[in-house]
């Protein structure tokens, strides 16, 4: 009796074009990806069909508006140095040199004046909960705009970043804060989000590019 | 592709002399394409790919004198309220009129009123005014500047609910 053999065949796979593949990918995601800066919190922004691309540049301060209507700063590389040491001296921080890089390198305000020793060093901790101080008349977070508005001789630019979840009158205050300075301009951090069609501005743009 | 060919040269250098060992030049590149692979997760899980905007809003001073407050021509106003979960519009000065609307209508609302303007020749009269209430969330009040934007409306001014109004939401 004879069978008919069955040929084997190599289980061995040429997995060649399938890594060339996989590192082609790879390298892809790795020039596209930009990594996020450190904040102080979570903020998810609302989506806004506005083209303007964001460029945080010299000179700005950013206002966190977290979903708990809690306000936290985000102080521009080059006012870092300046502003912390004069509130050190003039607000009797106790910050000394190892604290004050800390705050140059994160540029990161979450907290009350007194409580900012603490902050700097923990700032993950507990102290991060109430953020800075405000109120309906500015608290805290009206200082700290009008010292960097007196440092950037007016030539700051304001962002605020709020969260989806956040509520209207934590907003208004934030914006009673930047009224009270005298700065009437800002800009709202937002994600994009196509332009509805049919709408006056797709028809305004669309006679634009013709 | 990864393995190179090599020739078979069998028996041609003649007796006495020793074969050497051929090495297999095959490699296993499994544990290269895990590595990869988990690279590629990992870049994946960390982008993100939309990129921020920023939006311009520029705010009016506000007024110590009351009486000094800007006229408004009340036949181009429309009103848009912002509530918990959804909106009412009314035009003009007129409260009691209010209409609850979706987030997603109130373009509709919006144009119809932008339209009716142009038709009376209101075209520069045409205001809409954003009152947030208390329980308006910050992504539904840029939400509704957004709105403005998209429906090219020029003049637009936001401000608190009246008390009156307020009530009527909550109705």
């Amino acid at each position: 009796m004879s069978r008919n053999k069955v040929a084997r065949k190599s289980t061995w796979i040429d997995m060649t074009p399938f890594v060339d593949v996989a590192f082609l990918i790879l390298s892809f995601f790795i020039m596209a990806t930009k990594f996020k800066p450190e904040e102080a919190v979570k903020v998810e922004t609302p989506s806004s069909v506005s083209s303007r691309e964001l460029e945080i540049a010299d000179d700005t301060f950013v206002v966190l508006l977290d979903s708990k209507g809690s306000v936290y700063g985000q102080v521009a590389p080059n006012l870092r140095k300046p502003i912390i040491e004069n509130l050190n001296s003039t607000r009797n921080l106790n910050l000394n040199q190892d604290e004050i890089k800390k705050f140059i390198n994160s540029g990161a305000v979450g907290s009350s004046y007194a409580d900012m020793k603490k902050y700097i060093n923990e700032p993950k901790t507990e102290f991060a909960k109430p953020g800075i101080p405000l109120d309906s008349v500015g608290g805290e977070l009206y200082m700290w705009v009008r010292d960097i508005n007196s440092l950037t001789q007016g030539a700051g630019q304001w962002y605020i970043k709020g969260d989806n979840a956040a509520k209207y009158p934590a907003f208004k205050d934030v914006l009673k804060a930047l009224k009270k300075n005298e700065i009437f301009k800002f800009n709202l951090i937002t994600a994009t989000e196509p332009i509805p069609t049919g709408s006056a501005l797709s028809e305004a743009n669309k006679s634009l590019n013709k | 592709m990864a393995s190179v060919e090599v020739s078979q040269d069998d028996g041609k250098k003649g007796p006495g002399v020793k074969k050497a060992k051929k090495a297999s030049t095959n490699i296993d590149m499994t544990p290269m394409v895990d590595l990869g692979f988990l690279l590629i997760t990992f870049f994946i899980f960390t982008t993100t790919m939309s990129t921020p905007t920023a939006m311009d809003l520029v705010v009016p001073k506000d007024k110590d004198d009351k009486t000094k407050e800007t006229e408004v021509d009340q036949r181009g106003v429309l009103n848009v309220l912002i509530a918990k979960d959804k909106v009412y519009t009314y035009e003009a000065n007129d409260p009691l009129k209010m209409q609850p609307a979706s987030f997603t209508d109130v373009r509709k609302v919006i144009v119809a009123k932008k339209k009716q303007c142009d038709t009376y020749g209101l075209s520069d009269k045409f205001m809409v005014i954003i009152k947030p209430s208390k329980d308006a969330t910050y992504q539904h009040t840029v939400d509704m500047l957004d709105e403005m934007a998209i429906n090219e409306v020029e003049r637009y001014a936001m401000i608190d609910a009246t008390k009156q109004e307020t009530e009527l939401m909550n109705k």
